[in-house]
């Protein structure tokens, strides 16, 4: 009866707007955080959809990244009272993994299209149809444009990445007593 | 094209925009409304997308995912300067309501 | 005698004091002595390249000599353009320097007097702690208004303009963080009155310049339709006339004249623009003297005479008629100013606060300006307008003179208001004479500089044969000598009032003015004198009728012996001796007392209240401000502060503009 497509789409627009009902509506602010990054993810699926592979690559990695970084950031310094104890003491290691994951994320968008297989199969066979390029090309025609015309955006949204990262990482020094 | 028709796309990109506006007009947690914004900012983005899926018959346009990239970029700007503001607003009037903050710096 | 122009004299005479200003606030952190002695030296370089241009003005031929650089003919304009708009409306706006007798005589006039009063505020701000913020506003001032007389044209004359009024408010509340108590009820400190005075300023001059800029408008546009493209500048203005009769085809010459005059009368604090210039006396003396004594003020007088210098030149130089309508112009001025000069008198003969006298005595003297330019705008007379600009020279510096010595008064007694002194004769005797030759000057005493202005003024009157006019200029010229001699009577002459003695018992001496204070004095006080026996030179200059110097000493003898055997000496005559008599009873020799007097008359009572109360103007524009104040009250109650709210009406509009879009 219905497809496997329509049910995929079917769910995944459903989950969007549920989640997003659950950031609205959610008691704890920590659980809507928690809706919010369902969100985006459900969002990017959604690109993935729609052929839109570099979108999603950017939504996963800004918004799932630093967005929610910031907001649990946010979340957890509004919420801090004058500490009574040390915290640990962990920012040569913050450091470390802070900028680990934004050299993969860096990497991962500045060579996806080479490495990692972007759409599944099925939904590649539509694409082939209906697409005036051909397989080969529709892939490195966009990337290259978008890489000729809004590589400054591509390196802003890089470096914007690696700050919060660094940014993290500070706040999980050790807070000592003044 | 996709399975289900792009009409009901449509309605679910603008209902996530209606979702944003109603956070922001309804909720009292600046953080809430701060995801309120966020989800607005998304709503667009994917508004965008759709209507150039659905106007170019399955293909999105390059100029349209240039736009809606640059406009991720400056959401997580708007996070990041509206975070330091939340902060600052804490620690100075010890509130997350914003009805309690009603007045400006005189 | 006088030197050739310096090279690029019309571009440095308003360029040095911007780029002292600039320096002045960054100096002032390091050393005081140094930046007063930038203001100061940019000012006297700045007079220097201003007279300097005289002589280029003498010979009809402007140039740079040193350079050998030819420019052109008097009067001169160079022009840069600024915006290009020939795409859009086949013109441009450019900023230009306009070197005729007149712009360059008004350049003078400004930078002299400033002068005097730059060195006068070395000694009268010497505890100041914001002494930057004071240069850098000063020094903005004066090169703003040097660039107003000089323009070329009306937009660049306007933003100048606009300039001027904007550093008229920060200097007037300039004291805006004062602490002490308030000396008018309803505010909470002193500082909050000085800036409610700036405010007041500020806000009753742009009201006036909303018109004014309409009327700028208008020109452009009664340029555009009648010669193909829109003009600002004063000379395209005086080639031909056919604005003028494309604004009379199209019925607004009468709400073009009116509009067109509301900016000069809001500048130069006239009728019904008046009250903000007493207000404005909350500033330090200094800038009183010299915003709202010799410059800004003349502004307004500046541009109805180059006004009437458009149509003059464009009838006289280029043969033209002008046309019937214009007349209102000046004819509306005439009337204005008479009537000010007279509310102002009056009002004057009975204030309380020293500055206040010499306020409503500038609104008073200005009147006589714009009287005398509407009569020569509307006979086409060459003898009442440099009557006007006589008369612009002389009160510029008598009343920067009167406005310095009560600025050494109250530097030394700390108090404003004039019953509170009394007897400083002893005490200041430098400034009790300056400020004697001051008076002089003011009530028209032969042979000082005000004398041969003002009989300049009441002689055209006179021959104009406009009756009330004149009646009213004389009139306001017995009551002008009166309240100047009643301010001399009641802070020099007479016993010590109680304050005074209070300050002495405190140990406070009454000092004399520290000398960086009296130089100014001394110096404006002889050229006071000596100024009123160059007229006669000074017309010529103006005029570009050559000098020759050989001729000098007759010419003077000449002019001398004309305006004391002139038909109106006579008048003169009278009229001094009616205002000196009473003020001489009154308050000098103290033999009658002025309350008693009006204790027993009703009459005079009424109308001492009546004075007293600035004929009731200033209490209905207040009342106006609080209906206004009030409907915005009510209105403002639309603004929550709850940002759920705010928003939601933010997008609830925007969708309804949206709707509207969608449906037009």
């Amino acid at each position: 009866m219905i497809s496997i497509d329509a049910l995929i789409e079917i769910l995944i627009l459903i989950g969007i707007i549920a989640s997003a009902i659950y950031v609205a509506e959610a008691r704890p602010i920590s659980r809507a955080v928690g809706g919010f990054v369902l969100f985006s993810v459900l969002v990017a699926i959604l690109y993935l959809y729609l052929n839109c592979t570099y979108l999603a690559g950017a939504q996963i990695a800004i918004y799932t990244g630093a967005v929610v970084g910031l907001l649990l950031l946010g979340m957890s310094i509004t919420r801090l009272e004058v500490p009574e104890e040390p915290q640990y003491r962990m920012s040569i290691k913050g450091l470390f993994s802070a900028s680990l994951v934004a050299v993969i994320t860096f990497s991962f968008i500045f060579f996806y299209f080479n490495y990692v297989p972007s759409v599944p199969a099925d939904m590649l066979s539509q694409l082939i149809e209906r697409t005036k390029f051909g397989l080969e090309n529709l892939e490195g025609i966009l990337a290259d444009h978008l890489w000729k015309y809004r590589g400054l955006d591509i390196m802003m949204q890089a470096i914007i990445v690696i700050g919060v990262a660094a940014g993290l990482s500070h706040f999980f020094k050790k807070e000592k007593k003044r | 094209m996709t399975a289900l028709p792009m009409e009901i796309y449509f309605s679910v990109s603008m209902s996530i925009l209606a979702i944003g506006f109603y956070i922001l007009a309804t909720k009292r947690n600046i953080l809430r409304m701060l995801l309120g914004i966020e989800l607005m900012i998304t709503g667009a983005n994917m508004t965008f997308v759709i209507i150039s899926y659905w106007l170019g018959n399955g293909i999105v346009d390059p100029l349209v995912r240039s736009i809606v990239i640059i406009s991720i970029g400056i959401a997580s700007v708007i996070v990041a300067v509206a975070i330091s503001l939340v902060i600052f607003v804490y620690r100075k009037f010890g509130t997350q309501d914003i009805r309690k903050l009603r007045e400006l710096k005189w | 005698m006088v030197i050739t122009m310096l090279p690029y004299a019309d571009v440095l005479v308003w360029l040095i004091p911007i780029i002292a200003a600039i320096i002045s606030p960054i100096v002032a952190h390091f050393s005081r002595r140094l930046t007063h002695g930038i203001s100061v030296g940019a000012i006297f370089l700045s007079w220097i390249m201003a007279f300097s241009m005289l002589k280029d003005i003498l010979t009809n031929k402007a140039s740079y000599e040193i350079l050998r650089i030819e420019l052109g003919t008097i009067p001169f304009e160079h022009n840069i353009i600024w915006l290009d708009l020939t795409s859009v409306l086949k013109t441009s706006i450019s900023f230009g320097i306009l070197l005729d007798g007149f712009s360059v005589f008004m350049a003078n006039v400004v930078t002299f007097v400033a002068i005097w009063i730059f060195i006068f505020s070395i000694g009268y701000m010497s505890e100041e702690q914001d002494i930057g913020r004071y240069w850098f506003l000063m020094n903005i001032f004066v090169s703003a208004m040097v660039i107003l007389v000089l323009s070329s044209n009306l937009i660049q004359m306007f933003i100048a303009w606009e300039v001027v009024g904007l550093c008229s408010w920060a200097l007037i509340s300039f004291w805006y963080k004062s602490m002490a108590p308030s000396p008018v009820p309803g505010f909470k400190t002193e500082g909050e009155y000085n800036a409610h005075c700036g405010l007041k300023a500020l806000i009753t001059t742009s009201f006036a310049d909303a018109f004014f800029l309409i009327a700028i408008a208008l020109v452009g546009y009664a340029t555009m339709i009648s010669m193909g493209k829109p003009t600002f500048d004063f000379l395209d203005l005086s080639r031909s006339f056919a604005w003028l009769d494309a604004l009379i085809r199209m019925g607004m010459m009468p709400i073009f004249s009116i509009m067109l005059l509301s900016g000069p009368l809001g500048k130069s604090a006239q009728f019904p623009y008046h009250e903000w210039l007493p207000e404005a006396m909350a500033g330090p003396t200094t800038v009183s003297a010299l915003i709202h004594a010799a410059t800004m003020v003349k502004a307004g007088a500046y541009f109805v005479g180059r006004f009437f210098l458009v149509i003059y030149m464009g009838v006289h130089a280029y043969h033209l008629t002008a046309p019937q309508g214009i007349s209102l112009f000046f004819l509306v001025a005439m009337y204005i100013g008479a009537f000010t000069a007279f509310l102002a008198g009056t009002q004057g003969m009975v204030a309380k606060e020293l500055k206040k006298i010499l306020a409503y005595s500038t609104i008073s003297q200005l009147g006589y300006i714009f009287a005398i330019f509407g009569i020569a705008g509307i006979l086409f007379s060459e003898e009442a307008f440099f009557a006007g600009a006589l008369h612009i020279l002389s009160h510029a510096v008598f009343k920067a003179l009167l406005f310095l010595c009560a600025g050494a008064v109250l530097h030394a007694v700390h108090t404003k208001y004039v019953h509170e002194m009394g007897g400083l004769r002893k005490y200041m005797p430098v400034t009790f004479w300056t400020m004697i030759i001051g008076a002089l000057s003011l009530s028209g005493v032969p042979p000082l500089a005000g004398f041969f202005s003002k009989d300049a003024i009441i002689h055209t009157i006179l021959e104009a044969h406009v009756i009330i006019p004149a009646m009213l200029l004389i009139i306001t010229a017995v009551i002008t000598v009166f309240y100047s001699f009643r301010m001399i009577g009641l802070v020099f002459y007479g016993e010590e009032s109680d304050y005074l003695k209070k300050l002495k018992e405190k140990n406070h001496h009454i000092h004399e003015a520290p000398l960086v204070m009296k130089i100014p004095l001394i110096v404006l006080a002889t050229v006071t004198i000596i100024i009123g026996l160059f007229f006669e030179p000074i017309k010529k200059i103006m005029w570009g009728e050559g000098l020759d110097i050989a001729l000098l000493q007759t010419e003077i003898i000449h002019y001398v012996s004309e305006s004391i055997f002139s038909s109106t000496f006579l008048i003169t005559i009278i009229i001094i001796t009616s205002g000196f008599i009473p003020a001489y009873f009154l308050y000098i020799s103290r033999k009658i007392d002025p309350k008693e007097l009006i204790e027993k008359s009703i009459l005079l009572r009424a109308l001492y209240f009546f004075l007293i109360n600035r004929w009731y103007i200033n209490s209905f524009y207040y009342k106006i401000a609080d209906g206004v104040r009030g409907i915005a009250r009510e209105i403002r109650k639309v603004q929550t502060g709850v940002s759920n709210i705010n928003i939601f009406y933010m997008i609830l509009g925007f969708i309804i503009f949206l709707l509207i879009l969608l449906t037009i």
